[in-house]
């Protein structure tokens, strides 16, 4: 079976590394993780990932200018803030954003009262 | 006219991991129910019970306000920042995950559970420095009164997160009765009952259930028995 691909950008090296290791906990998931915008877009252009996570210190610019690129070439993709939590919330968020089918810009918080 | 949803205490997600028992209000871990995902910015309400000498490893937080209650017992708490503590009953820990920290947290004892509440807020500010708080309340401070345990002000009573949350805890004896003024237009609050039969306007909680109420200023809260509960007065959007 195919494993779920997940980008995860950080800019704290030793969270990024935890948090990489945490996705890839589950089996079918395989996560690549790095602290570079310009080495995530060259990721992004060669690997079809399926998932984005956002993570601590992605600054608005460089946030805006990820989602940007990364729906202009795949418009489905699912780009998510991720908020850590070891194998509780992570895990969670990852779950609910897969199973929501919107892509691009999903956030739970966009209508809170689901 | 005011919206309310109730969570029964028996409806909540329940991990049961030997040395971790968990109860949680909303979809965390394995829970996962998309109905159950969060009231406003409140987005993990966790009833936890540690096994002695058990705990947390390290791990991540990215962006996130999060409150650690301690209900019985001591839990040892590191973090990337250097801090080392211990949060103890009678007192409440805030960390604003900012940019990211990491941390773990251990039941101090080796022979006794400790039991926690731990609760997670979005923030309303993204990539704040991380930072960490913890003071001591005053349990007299509660009897019969609500006493304010956090603010989005430093300068007043209780510890402060980046979010335009309040949250009072209160013991109250049978009978005991009073109203909550909201703090902010827009808010809604979510009552978690610790222990005892609580009235909130005409709903009935019994021990650990949940009641979120949103669309109105003021609520009436009456002890139908001896009770304690939390009170978390949080925007309802981003």
């Amino acid at each position: 079976m195919n494993k779920i691909q997940i980008l995860v950008i950080g800019r704290d090296a030793d969270i990024l590394q935890t948090v990489v290791r945490l996705v890839n906990k589950n089996e079918q998931w395989n996560a690549t993780g790095t602290s570079e915008d310009e080495a995530a877009i060259e990721l992004f252009h060669r690997h079809p990932y399926d998932l984005v996570l956002l993570g601590g210190g992605v600054e608005n610019d460089s946030e805006l200018k990820l989602r940007r690129i990364f729906t202009l070439q795949n418009p489905k993709i699912k780009i998510i803030q991720h908020w850590g939590g070891g194998s509780g919330l992570l895990e969670n968020e990852i779950r609910s954003a897969l199973e929501n089918n919107e892509g691009g810009n999903f956030n739970i918080v966009d209508n809170p009262f689901n | 006219m005011a919206n309310t949803v109730l969570h029964k205490a028996d409806t909540r997600g329940d991990a049961n991991h030997g040395w971790l028992h968990s109860k949680h209000t909303f979809s965390f871990a394995n829970y996962y129910n998309p109905e159950r995902m969060h009231f406003g910015v409140l987005r993990v309400l966790n009833d936890d019970t540690v096994a002695g000498g058990r705990g947390f490893g390290t791990h991540p937080h990215d962006n996130m306000e999060i409150i650690s209650i301690p209900l019985e017992g001591d839990l040892e708490h590191k973090d990337s920042m250097g801090n080392v503590a211990v949060i103890k009953n009678g007192e409440i820990q805030v960390m604003s995950a900012g940019t990211g920290i990491q941390h773990s947290e251990y039941n101090k004892s080796t022979n006794s559970t400790v039991k926690f509440l731990q609760i997670w807020v979005f923030p309303n500010k993204k990539n704040v420095t991380p930072r960490y708080d913890q003071i001591p309340l005053n349990l007299e401070d509660r009897k019969n009164k609500l006493q304010q345990i956090l603010s989005p002000n430093p300068d007043d009573a209780g510890v402060w997160i980046h979010q335009n949350a309040w949250f009072h805890l209160a013991n109250f004896d049978k009978g005991t009765t009073t109203e909550y003024q909201f703090k902010a237009k827009g808010n809604g609050l979510y009552v978690f009952n610790l222990k005892g039969d609580l009235k909130v306007d005409n709903q009935l909680l019994n021990t650990r259930d949940g009641f979120g109420i949103w669309d109105t200023d003021k609520v009436q809260i009456t002890a139908e028995t001896d009770a304690e509960f939390l009170l978390m007065e949080v925007p309802m959007t981003m």
